[in-house]
């Protein structure tokens, strides 16, 4: 029952995180910085004092927002902005723009242009992974935040203050990595909507409150109502990805998601920085081996073939892409990934997630008529 | 590329030997297909001067993509890629350009010769990282990637000193692909070239500043080719000393680009490569001239010459117009609006480019707040036809045109 009701909670969360966060912020006193994309360190704002929190964007209609970006930019980036606009961001403390791709980067400008927070970083991230000369300017990148942030705070953030933010985040990622693998099986297994609303919180709730609950549930004895046994398994792959109604459409049709490739999945939580060390230069050597998303150049790692290793891993009957319509890079790579799946005999689906939300039964109508060619 | 049509005396002699110069290189490249010459496919912002300098042919697969709007082959090719699985959203240079590489339809016989290796520059946008990994698969060929960070504001060193070290395993990657040493003295030529280059190509531009201007930025865009391509050679400094030339001619005879010149625009973006003739005369007729561009004037390298020719290069690439921040942005559109004494911006928010898109409502405003001077935001793509509506765009140009018109009028009464 335990369970259920932290489940419950977390979901609530997920589903509305603002009136959440401004409740923490007004109990606590304590700070909070928007953050765009998973590469961001959040250790270094955590040893900051601050609390990380990634923007979701909203699923509210665009109005604000296109007086400033064009129809042909994605959801994350409209919606994001149309939320700040709203000022339904006001008690934020400020906002990281690491650099990821074009948008994201032309989001920062006119954000602030046009929004006053106290706080606005550009985290200039490198696109290479692979270099020593990357590894050097991105050591110099983190270091130059971790002075901003000690600007911003009046604190210094010591050595010991980033380990300690390492080891919580190390034990959030492990326990987030432990209830990823019940998913790829049966018996004790959350539904997708379950799971994914808890790596959801992962990302706006204070880590140790958030492991507290990981642990509780992972601890609890009984198991989740058996599901459809011989539910379809299928593999998840986009960016960010909060459609909790296509995982609920896919939960009720009794199919099991198995494994993902998401940004605000698997990405977030796969690797762990180590303790030992310099601990920029331990952040750093993190952010250079983890699974790299498209917007990353690294000729060492074959993305099929990294999906291709976890779908036939995880025993995944099917893939589906569900991808940020107007999203560049992870559109450049869908056509080879597709075809990499398909020489394999591994079917996949496309579904574009629209600026405005999911035009939900034109989706339902494909994602069903999808799972059907999937057979027994 | 077609040529701007005319009264035929008013054409620029340039333009024809451009043809001629860009038919020598297209065909010099063509040959050197399958020869011990290496060709390399280059990013428009890509640091061309390395290739130079070790004799590998450079090919840029945005100039063929803008030949392809220009000869009206884009939207077939583009619906080539969509059918491999490339969205329609996506870059229209890079899916024409993909359709053309697995179909050889191109206004060149045979298509784009076939790369050696490939180099890509992101100092232009992430696209072309996404495009050039696509073209690795495709033709199986090494890509070496030079990451130029984005500057937001202010440069810091350590981003320069990156680019420098990154141009450092670029020698040595081409000393890999030609199995030569590299020749840093001849790299040092060839940046004096490439300077010298760029400087004429900005005197070229600077000449429209006359009144009325000898040429338009219609000109401008097709006689880029060479800026663009060929940088770093000496026949494009002859090139351009000649189209100066001819240019000051023009000035000194009193010969304008459109007749009885009344209004001066600022271009910014891409050209829609389709649209040339159609625009150009639609301007010509309210004696409207471009007189200025963000565009062509992205290829106006200054200060590359230095002792240690990495460092000037290093700041060059770094500081391309996508890759800086819109605050940076607006001042080098002040700084041209000021120059080229322009009345409107014509801003075409090309559905392609997002770097150099997202934010132009933004640039609009402030532009017209700080400057009084309006602009007009036509939503259109570089070389995808299929989402331009020609009579929605006549009229808002009209509308503008009347409305400058009318503020131009009230000035002076």
């Amino acid at each position: 029952m335990e369970k259920k009701k932290i489940i419950t909670t977390l979901k609530e969360i997920a589903e509305q995180p603002l009136p959440y966060l401004q409740n923490w912020k007004a109990k606590t006193g304590r700070k909070i910085l928007g953050y765009f994309c998973t590469n961001t360190p959040e250790e270094i704002i955590q040893a900051a004092g601050i609390l990380p929190v990634r923007l979701w964007g909203s699923k509210e209609n665009i109005s604000l927002a296109a007086q400033h970006l064009q129809s042909y930019s994605c959801s994350l980036v409209q919606s994001s902005l149309e939320s700040a606009l709203r000022g339904d961001l006001n008690f934020f403390d400020g906002t990281i723009f690491p650099h990821t791709c074009d948008s994201i980067q032309r989001l920062s400008d006119i954000w602030l242009e046009n929004l006053r927070f106290p706080f606005h970083w550009d985290l200039i991230l490198p696109v290479k992974l692979h270099t020593e000369s990357a590894r050097v300017y991105l050591i110099q990148e983190l270091r130059r935040l971790r002075q901003g942030l000690q600007e911003f705070t009046g604190r210094t953030i010591a050595n010991d203050d980033l380990r300690s933010s390492f080891a919580l985040f190390n034990s959030n990622r492990d326990l987030l990595r432990r209830l990823a693998r019940r998913q790829t099986q049966i018996a004790g297994r959350l539904s997708a909507a379950d799971f994914f609303a808890l790596v959801k919180t992962a990302m706006l709730l204070p880590k140790e409150e958030h492991s507290a609950k990981l642990e509780a549930i992972l601890s609890a004895e009984e198991e989740e109502p058996a599901l459809l046994p011989n539910g379809r398994r299928l593999f998840l792959v986009g960016s960010v990805c909060d459609q909790s109604l296509i995982f609920d459409l896919l939960d009720n049709w009794g199919m099991v998601v198995v494994g993902d490739d998401f940004c605000t999945g698997w990405r977030y939580f796969s690797d762990d920085v180590s303790l030992s060390g310099d601990p920029i230069e331990a952040l750093t050597d993190r952010l250079l081996v983890k699974v790299p998303c498209p917007c990353k150049y690294h000729p060492g790692i074959d993305r099929a073939a990294e999906l291709l290793r976890r779908v036939e891993m995880t025993e995944a009957q099917g893939v589906i892409f569900l991808l940020l319509k107007f999203c560049d890079p992870h559109a450049f790579d869908y056509p080879y990934l597709r075809d990499k799946l398909a020489e394999r005999k591994i079917p996949s689906l496309l579904l574009e997630i629209e600026p405005g939300g999911l035009p939900l039964g034109a989706i339902e109508t494909r994602l069903k008529a999808f799972i059907e060619t999937l057979g027994g | 590329m077609t040529a701007i049509e005319g009264e035929k005396e008013k054409r620029l002699k340039a333009s024809q030997k451009m043809k001629e110069l860009m038919t020598r290189y297209y065909v010099g490249a063509k040959t050197a297909e399958g020869s011990d010459k290496k060709i390399a496919w280059i990013t428009s912002g890509g640091p061309v001067e390395f290739l130079i300098a070790a004799d590998i042919i450079p090919i840029y697969p945005e100039n063929h993509g803008a030949m392809l709007g220009a000869s009206r082959m884009s939207v077939e090719l583009c619906e080539v890629a969509e059918g491999l699985g490339y969205s329609r959203d996506l870059c229209s240079y890079a899916r024409g350009d993909i359709g053309s590489a697995i179909t050889k339809k191109s206004p060149i016989p045979g298509g784009l010769p076939r790369p050696d290796f490939l180099l890509a520059c992101n100092n232009i946008c992430g696209t072309v990282l996404k495009w050039y990994q696509a073209l690795s698969r495709l033709f199986n060929v090494p890509l070496f990637f030079l990451d130029t960070p984005f500057i937001h504001h202010k440069i810091f060193p350590e981003s320069l000193a990156y680019v420098h070290r990154q141009f450092e395993e670029l020698i040595e990657f081409i000393e890999v692909q030609t199995q030569k040493k590299f020749d840093f003295h001849r790299l040092k030529e060839v940046v004096i070239f490439s300077s010298q280059s760029a400087l004429l190509w900005k005197e070229v531009l600077n000449q429209c500043a006359h009144r009325p201007s000898p040429m338009s930025c219609f000109d401008a865009f097709i006689n880029m080719a060479p800026i663009v391509t060929l940088r770093g050679t000496e026949e494009v400094l002859l090139f351009y000393r000649d189209m100066k030339a001819e240019l000051q001619e023009r000035i000194a005879q009193g010969i304008g680009a459109v007749p009885e010149e009344k209004i001066r625009l600022l271009w910014d973006n891409i050209p829609i490569w389709y649209k040339m003739r159609e625009l150009s005369e639609l301007l010509a007729s309210y004696g409207a001239c471009l007189v200025a561009d963000t565009y062509t004037n992205a290829w106006v390298f200054e200060g590359i010459e230095t002792a240690d020719p990495l460092e000037g290069l290093a700041l060059a690439y770094t500081t391309a117009y996508l890759n800086i921040s819109l605050d940076l942005m607006v001042e080098r559109i002040q700084d041209l609006i000021n120059r080229f004494g322009v009345d409107g911006l014509i801003i075409h928010s090309n559905r392609s480019c997002k770097p150099y898109s997202l934010g132009q409502y933004d640039i609009q405003r402030i532009i017209y707040q700080k400057t009084g001077i309006p602009g007009l935001v036509l939503e259109a793509d570089m070389t995808d036809a299929r989402v331009y509506s020609e009579a929605q765009v006549r009229t808002r140009i009209e509308a503008f045109l009347e409305t400058i018109e009318n503020l131009k009028g009230g000035a002076r009464a």
